[in-house]
């Protein structure tokens, strides 16, 4: 008795053992998968970059070497600095200002189809590049359909907006395309105001500005100025808006990388840049970081107490019904704005090009069993590897993302140690870093690593796999990590006290916990993924093209039903791929 | 002392691991290389021979009796992708043959040192002017040619619109406000673009270098003058479905001699015209010849010169001109005579390649576009007019009232 009990218990306290060693067996393996995977598509590439900036003897020729400074102040360069700058804060400012009403309207009125509204808003922040240019020049091009009705009416002549070759072009296209981050962050932001004190400033006699400045502002500010950082971060790194609508006359950092490293093959110069934009992306990104550590403590302990009204007219002054009249011609007016470039592309891929052209005629054209000369494959083949792309890069950014997660709210050493090591601090940064790095960017360095290795050259489809994983990957571990710190550390230690082991805590109680963060994740990647334009533009070839490639090139066929068509399809395949991951997601709920 | 054994090996396997994986995986997929399991590797731009489009590749296979699945056809966007890619593969070379090469693109080409001279005997069908032009020393062989000129439908452009259509000058585009009517493309990142930027330059001269050109002035005038009126396409497709689009609203582009052949021939339309400059009593205009080359150190040299010489024979060069719409190299190849009556020939009108020699191109090609890029972006400073100073000083202020506003509060 006695001496089974023993074995008993030193079966258990070697099975305990073997549990710590197996414990720990994972989590090294889970940190060489993820170190490797950084160092070996991040780090090596980057590193690379930098050789090539700082050591002329990298070129393929015998182009002298550019000194930082001279690349730096070269005119064009310079230009180009300025005016990412330049057109980002102007793309900024429009968007608070345009997007704190709206927040507002949204979240102190109720009306039917309001989750629908404020949903259909993200829409064009996920949709590619190239089919919100399509929709925009459809709809407020030269021959657009608001500058026709414009000299129409006028009959002067003169177009009201002039898309190519100026800045209100690209930094319209920026507000369509950023408006909506702005809207999403500040309906928190409205909610969670303390309106007793707004009401208290009020009945003390302040000025509306005054209660704006002294108790609006203080409060909001956090959450709107990191979604407005977030929104500069965007347009300072644009290049598929830049490139096209900017003509030679625009360029963003981006796209003087692209052309110097594509087309000039200076790759000296480009790596100079390139750097560049890095540095001032980190800073940006670590602003954000510090400003959103804020917005969350201050969001803590919380409840939204705000109960919004629906509108009504009957029964109240009239200036209270002006002021619900303007709210709802308000969120009308940026619903249009936001919705007519989608719904002008597919109106356009129905309408005929020509008489006896059946409305139908782009999509046949599309599906039928020759392949178009034009696209170099069939739109089969297309949509394959759009959806391959998407899937397998949603994959491999939802499993490095979980390992990060995993290493990082490990407990199982430092269940005492609350400190943060240098290590995490260390490990924090390295994956955040990749955010921090344009897309051009991050193409140059993986093409520059593997140009001559078998993978670019043969395979190049796992490296704009891997590009994409690369990208999503910041944005789904703050997603699934902003829904993990939300997890209540005691349920863990209880488990662990009862025996769980560390992979049964994570597998049984963690996950479930964070499915919404893996959601958003995933939705996120799958997004960047579909819709990337400029690495996929750098690194593919006609044998994996994808959608957006296709759209790009079909612009130069001689209707523009194909590419309407083939934009639709596009536009489709996003809102069957979000119900779907929507619907996997959210089950058993 | 256990733990930090398993930490030092950790970090060992940490750096093992990656160098181990990154070097691993060039060796395990160097075998998957295309180049073993193919016996060609043609690099070239997607639209060559694609409309309405001839299969070059299965009428080679044909011909040289290897299975179409041995040709691995690489179609890159544009003739810059083929140089930039050719290039970085120099050391180990994947491409036999690269199509679609010009006389512009060739200084690069002979630069970075990619491409091998051949000396083909199909060259002796081909007119001397066009080798001599393109690249004496045979590192490039011409397989088409066409001069570059704005392509216009006559509905929208013609002598009732614009009289004297056919006596203008590159001048008389700018005085007679006609830049506001015209579509160019990048010269930085396409060959039609840059073909137009050279013309301009033959025609205008450039005193930096003294080069006097036809009138002896200077090209960045033009280009400033007009800078604000044309309108900048990415690419010749992109220019092409936006002239194609609203012909009333843009209705010239820069295009080819040919262009208005498509059409004549395709759809039986003749209403497509093409227009050149008429400076000093001359017809004038750039002509632009597209190559193909020997890769240096190419992996199947053999089966790349049988594919070279066949590419110059009739069988694909009666292709040329109702596929790729250009002028066959090859004398003896057919032309549809529509297309002949319908396009300018490049026999009729003053080449301005034989005053810009390629010995100045090669020189100055570089700084001309960095010149070009400035003259076009010169009002990066403004905003519609709404100067820099101006917004600098508004971040301040915003800046200034957010920190004011925390010094308040406090």
């Amino acid at each position: 008795m006695n001496f089974s009990d023993s074995l008993l218990d030193k079966n258990q306290n070697l099975s305990k053992k073997w549990e710590k060693q197996i414990n720990t067996g994972f989590i090294i393996i889970a940190v060489v998968l993820l170190v490797s995977f950084l160092l070996g598509l991040f780090y090596l590439p980057l590193i690379r970059i930098f050789s090539y900036a700082f050591n002329p003897s990298m070129g393929t020729s015998t182009e002298t070497p550019p000194s930082f400074f001279s690349v730096i102040f070269q005119p064009l360069n310079l230009g180009s600095i300025i005016f990412s700058f330049k057109q980002a804060f102007i793309s900024m400012l429009f968007c608070v200002v345009l997007g704190l009403p709206t927040g507002y309207f949204i979240s102190h009125y109720k009306f039917p189809g309001k989750r629908f509204f404020v949903n259909a808003l993200t829409i064009p922040f996920i949709l590619p590049p190239i089919v919100v240019l399509f929709g925009f020049i459809i709809t407020y091009g030269d021959q657009g359909w608001l500058n026709l009705w414009w000299i129409r009416t006028l009959g002067n002549g003169h177009s009201l907006i002039k898309l190519y070759g100026t800045s209100e072009g690209i930094i319209l296209v920026h507000i369509f395309y950023n408006l909506s981050l702005i809207i999403r962050m500040s309906i928190p932001a409205w909610e969670l105001l303390d309106y007793d004190q707004v009401h208290v400033a009020q009945t003390l006699g302040a000025r509306p500005f005054l209660v704006f400045r002294k108790v609006i502002w203080p409060q909001i500010k956090n959450y709107i100025l990191s979604a407005a950082i977030m929104v500069f971060i965007y347009c300072f790194n644009s290049f598929a808006i830049a490139m096209y609508l900017g003509e030679a006359k625009l360029q963003t950092i981006e796209v003087r990388i692209y052309k110097l490293i594509k087309i000039n093959l200076k790759f000296g110069n480009g790596a100079i840049l390139a750097i560049l934009q890095l540095v001032f992306n980190t800073a940006f990104i670590i602003l954000y970081l510090w400003l959103e550590k804020h917005t969350r403590q201050m969001a803590e302990n919380k409840e939204s107490q705000f109960i919004a009204s629906s509108f009504h007219f009957k029964n109240t002054s009239w200036v209270n019904c002006l002021k619900q009249i303007g709210a709802i011609l308000y969120l009308l007016a940026i619903g249009f704005f936001s919705f007519s470039p989608l719904i002008a592309v597919i109106i356009l891929s129905f309408t005929p090009f020509g008489p006896e052209i059946s409305p139908f005629w782009g999509y046949q054209q599309l599906f039928s069993s020759t392949n178009l000369n034009l696209l170099g494959t069939s739109t089969f083949n297309l949509i394959k590897n759009t959806l391959l792309f998407a899937t397998c890069a949603t994959i491999i950014t939802i499993f490095i993302s979980l390992l990060i997660v995993f290493i990082l709210r490990n407990r199982f050493n430092r269940i005492n140690n609350y400190r943060t090591s240098i290590v995490e601090n260390v490990l924090n940064f390295s994956i955040i870093l990749p955010m921090a790095t344009s897309s051009i960017t991050l193409a140059v360095g993986l093409f520059l690593q593997f140009k001559s290795t078998a993978l670019y050259t043969s395979q190049g489809w796992i490296l704009i796999i891997l590009c994409h994983a690369l990208i999503s990957i910041p944005f789904a571990t703050r997603a699934i990590m902003a829904s993990y710190n939300r997890i209540d550390l005691e349920l863990l230690n209880v488990a662990s006290t009862l025996g769980a082991s560390r992979l049964r805590i994570f597998w049984k109680i963690e996950l479930p916990l964070i499915r919404k963060g893996l959601l958003v994740g995933a939705i996120f990647a799958f997004a960047i993924s579909i819709g990337e334009f400029g690495a996929t533009s750098f690194l593919a070839r006609a044998d994996f093209s994808t959608l957006s490639l296709g759209i790009g090139k079909l612009l130069s066929s001689r209707t523009l039903q194909l590419p309407a068509s083939m934009a639709t399809i596009l536009l489709l395949i996003t809102f069957l791929s979000f119900y779907i991951i929507n619907v996997i997601g959210g089950k058993n709920k | 002392m256990k733990r930090s054994i398993s930490t030092v090996l950790f970090l060992v396997f940490c750096i093992i691991f990656p160098i181990t994986y990154v070097r691993q995986g060039s060796a395990l997929m160097g075998p998957n290389n295309a180049a073993t399991d193919s016996q060609l590797t043609i690099y070239t731009y997607e639209s060559l021979l694609d409309d309405p489009g001839f299969d070059y590749i299965g009428a080679f296979a044909n011909y040289s009796g290897i299975s179409k699945d041995a040709i691995n056809l690489v179609l890159m966007d544009d003739a810059n992708s083929i140089v930039s890619q050719a290039t970085l593969e120099k050391d180990s070379p994947v491409a036999d043959v690269l199509i679609g090469l010009d006389n512009v693109l060739v200084h690069t080409a002979k630069e970075k040192d990619i491409l091998q001279p051949y000396n083909s005997p199909a060259l002796s069908n081909i007119s001397n002017d066009l080798i001599s032009n393109l690249d004496p020393d045979k590192y490039l062989l011409p397989y088409d040619y066409g001069i570059i000129s704005l392509f216009y439908d006559s509905h929208w452009f013609n002598d009732t619109v614009v009289p004297n259509l056919d006596n203008l000058t590159l001048q008389d585009l700018a005085d007679l406000d006609l830049d506001k009517k015209l579509i160019i493309e990048d010269p930085t990142l396409s060959s039609t673009g840059l073909g137009f930027l050279l013309w301009t330059i033959a025609v205008f001269g450039d005193p930096t270098i003294n080069f006097d050109g036809i009138l002896g002035q200077d090209w960045r005038s033009w280009w400033d003058t007009t800078k604000d009126d044309l309108r900048i396409a990415p690419s010749w497709g992109a220019a092409f479905s936006e002239w194609w689009d609203a012909p009333q609203n843009r209705s010239l582009m820069v295009s080819y001699g040919t262009s208005p052949a498509y059409s004549a021939v395709l759809y039986d339309d003749p209403s497509q015209s093409a227009w050149i400059s008429h400076e000093n009593n001359s017809s004038n205009a750039w002509l632009q010849i597209e190559g193909l080359g020997l890769v240096k150190n190419a992996p199947h040299e053999s089966l790349a010169k049988d594919f070279i010489d066949w590419f110059l024979s009739t069988e694909l060069q009666d292709h040329i001109a109702t596929n790729n719409w250009m002028y066959p190299a090859n004398i003896h190849a057919a032309i549809d005579p529509v297309f002949a009556s319908s396009s300018i020939n490049p026999d009729d009108v003053n080449i301005l390649n034989n005053l810009l020699t390629p010995t100045i191109i090669a020189q100055n090609l570089d700084q001309w576009q960095t010149d070009w890029e400035t003259v076009i972006a010169g009002n990066w400073n403004s905003i519609s007019g709404f100067p820099v100073g101006w917004l600098i000083f508004g971040m301040i202020g915003v800046v200034s009232i957010i920190f004011l506003n925390r010094k308040y509060r406090n």
